[in-house]
């Protein structure tokens, strides 16, 4: 198993280098292209919403995700530790959306296979966010 | 990201995109295509063909757009999606109430047709 820890303060203009120091690991998987793709995408609204949830849009807060490929599945953890989010106060959004926002954890559930919260921290959150990994030939 | 704003004839605005568009950049988009709906620009064409890279926040950005142009009757047509793009499109159905066109002239086309 591959695993890889990426830690990035909570401002906005570290997802670019997040997701293009994710890319290259997925891309060692046999996730198709658009799955890695959609891996990425919801990698970015974890952490989008550590950075405008939990941290109210504090620039400055430590963000870690820590990457874990195994031969079957690829998950990430992405960890705050800000205000604590409760997954089941979130709204489903309606579609197609008629209002901005409020689509980041309906993407995270659609792009990925799996994806809850571990509430067991006592500050802050960790969600954890599992892709897996088609298997074959 | 890059963002450039054009006339493409009298009433009808490119913007093209070029770069990530995600909770960083979203803002830098709102601010030119709000500078367009305080005009009540008509009808604004967007080419995303150099936007490898779209989240939750810049699909809003285009939702916010849309329902602003629909207030002064304006029109909005987004073209040259590379299929992953479209597919976050798809994934919100926001491809059936945007116009995703193919290329600029299918984007025109359906421009004119919508009056």
């Amino acid at each position: 198993m591959i695993s890889q820890v990426f830690e990035i303060q909570s401002h906005p203009e570290n997802l670019k280098a997040l997701r293009d120091q994710v890319r290259p690991y997925l891309a060692e998987t046999r996730l198709p292209e658009d799955q890695a793709a959609a891996v990425l995408i919801a990698l970015g609204e974890a952490c989008t919403n550590a950075m405008r949830h939990a941290y109210g849009n504090a620039p400055d807060k430590p963000v870690r995700v820590t990457l874990e490929i195994e031969p079957d599945k690829v998950v990430l953890r992405i960890r705050d530790f800000g205000k604590k989010i409760v997954l089941a106060d979130i709204p489903a959004p309606r579609l197609p959306p008629d209002k901005g926002g409020g689509l980041g954890i309906y993407f995270m559930k659609t792009m990925m296979d799996d994806v809850h919260y571990n509430t067991g921290h006592p500050e802050g959150n960790e969600l954890i966010l599992t892709k897996r990994v088609p298997q074959g030939a | 990201m890059h963002i450039q704003t054009s006339q493409e004839e009298t009433g009808i605005s490119r913007i093209t995109v070029e770069g990530d568009l995600d909770f960083h950049t979203s803002p830098d988009l709102r601010r030119e295509l709000t500078k367009l709906v305080d005009q009540q620009t008509p009808k604004i064409l967007i080419d995303l063909e150099k936007v490898g890279y779209i989240d939750s926040s810049g699909l809003a950005t285009f939702v916010e757009l849309f329902q602003r142009m629909k207030r002064y009757g304006g029109k909005l047509a987004l073209f040259n999606l590379a299929p992953s793009v479209r597919g976050v499109f798809e994934i919100a159905k926001l491809d059936t109430i945007f116009r995703l066109a193919k290329n600029r002239e299918e984007a025109l086309a359906q421009l004119a047709q919508a009056g």
